[in-house]
């Protein structure tokens, strides 16, 4: 039938809607069925075309079903060399003898199951991309970063600042985060956005470690960094619940009144990570059962900046909650009390 | 004022491409510590062959600036001559940006000195 062929195109809504009314029983039917699939499309293509709002658009792995990782370990033998280097474990292999090695592997598994149990995010990227750790990195190497292209470095530290980094499941998780900031709000790494960036990676790092662990908030330290120091800066790197008070060269404000203009984003992100210890900690239970989840949703808000100030940010953890509990549950109530307590406006 | 510096006389040899020996100041910021490191890099302590790489890299690297934020807890440096690098100019860099020849002996002068409260 020609007519199928002709209908099935781009007629206007309008001509088909005439030919649904006008036409023989055969092209009725026709222009209906186009008139519905057409809908559907455009439906889906608005939805489409909201969800993706601002961000890069990506192609859709359609042939990933998800829900595994695939990691893959290097040693990069002390030496600062760039690329990965030699495997030493990867996806599936049975546990080495290097336990910095191993704590990589499983750390890694932790922070994919986290997002992908919790959010059905696979991977980083959401389209299940390839962890790669490269372990032992430099010597004496006080740090561990993601390098913004899809590698994570791992140093041994010197033993009196830091000591291997791979040690920390909330580390592993707070680098693999800045990879999922990245890639949703993608929050420039300098100023209150920069800041959030940070609090971003230790509020899921933290939770990456309390779901490994099965700590519920009154059972966390809510430190970050506890399990990498060294004495210079023992007990923590970090304090979500008392910032400022971690270790002796904690300078990080508990609230706007101490907010640092120009500092530096590891100063300024104290401030958001009490309002989420502040939210967490109200809401009782684990940290993923409603405050991470807000958290993860203002984070993927296609409406959030790159340049999000605190308050931008916070204002969409109050939509977050409650859009999904309600403007008068509990939730919305705690997300509130939460920046109010760190005196961010809201 | 400085006082004079007690060299062994002949531990390296002038070169037409050498600077002559210089101290920078090296300060370190960023990482997932968020800590400020402050130390001192003195190329006349480096073997000779690595102080004139080091040296040739800087001049290479005058007027560099970072092109935006650092990446996610990665270092970042500032690297001031102090003394006998009249003619080099302060620069900042990424670490990821560093040439070879600076990297390590930077590295090193960073991890060597004191954390700073900011």
């Amino acid at each position: 039938m020609s007519h199928h062929c002709s209908l099935h195109c781009i007629l206007p809504p309008g001509l088909l809607q005439k030919l649904a009314v006008d036409e023989a029983e055969e092209v009725r039917r026709s222009a209906l069925d186009t008139l519905a699939l057409d809908h559907r499309l455009r439906v889906a293509r608005a939805e489409a075309a909201a969800r993706t709002g601002g961000r890069a658009s990506k192609p859709l792995t359609f042939a990933r079903v998800g829900g595994k990782p695939q990691r893959t370990i290097y040693d990069q033998h002390k030496e600062e060399l760039q690329v990965p280097g030699t495997v030493a474990r990867a996806e599936g292999q049975a546990p080495v003898e290097d336990d910095a090695i191993n704590a990589a592997y499983d750390g890694f598994g932790e922070t994919y199951e986290f997002f992908w149990s919790l959010f059905q995010r696979d991977s980083i990227d959401g389209q299940g991309m390839p962890l790669l750790g490269l372990v032992h990195y430099g010597s004496e190497y006080d740090n561990a970063f993601w390098d913004g292209s899809g590698h994570m470095f791992f140093g041994d530290g010197d033993g009196q600042m830091l000591k291997q980094t791979t040690k920390g499941k909330d580390v592993i998780g707070h680098e693999l985060c800045h990879g999922v900031t990245q890639h949703e709000a993608n929050l420039v790494y300098s100023g209150q956005s920069g800041a959030l960036n940070e609090s971003i990676s230790d509020v899921f790092g933290i939770q990456v470690k309390q779901r490994a662990l099965s700590l519920d908030v009154t059972q966390s330290d809510w430190l970050i960094g506890a399990d990498i120091v060294g004495p210079k800066l023992s007990p923590a790197l970090r304090s979500m619940k008392e910032p400022g008070k971690a270790n002796p060269y904690d300078d990080q404000p508990a609230d706007m009144d101490g907010y640092v203009d120009g500092g530096d984003v590891h100063t300024n992100s104290g401030i958001p990570n009490r309002a989420f210890y502040v939210v967490a900690t109200t809401l009782g239970g684990h940290a993923w059962d409603a405050a991470g989840p807000i958290w993860y949703a203002a984070l993927c808000d296609p409406s959030l900046s790159s340049r999000a100030t605190f308050t931008e940010f916070a204002k969409r953890t109050l939509i977050a909650a409650e859009r999904a509990y309600g403007q008068t549950s509990n939730e919305a109530g705690a997300v509130k009390a939460g920046w109010e307590a760190v005196k961010v406006p809201l | 004022m400085r006082p004079a510096r007690s060299r062994p006389v002949g531990k390296r040899s002038k070169s037409p491409c050498s600077v002559g020996e210089v101290k920078l100041a090296i300060k370190r910021t960023g990482g997932i510590a968020g800590l400020t490191m402050a130390g001192q890099l003195d190329t006349g302590e480096l073997p000779p062959d690595a102080a004139d790489a080091a040296e040739r890299a800087l001049r290479e690297l005058a007027g560099h600036a970072p092109a935006g934020p650092p990446p996610p807890d990665g270092f970042r440096y500032e690297i001031a001559p102090l003394d006998g690098g009249d003619d080099l100019e302060p620069i900042v860099i990424d670490e990821r940006d560093l040439p070879d020849a600076l990297r390590g002996p930077v590295g090193a002068a960073a991890r060597a000195g004191e954390p700073e409260r900011r």
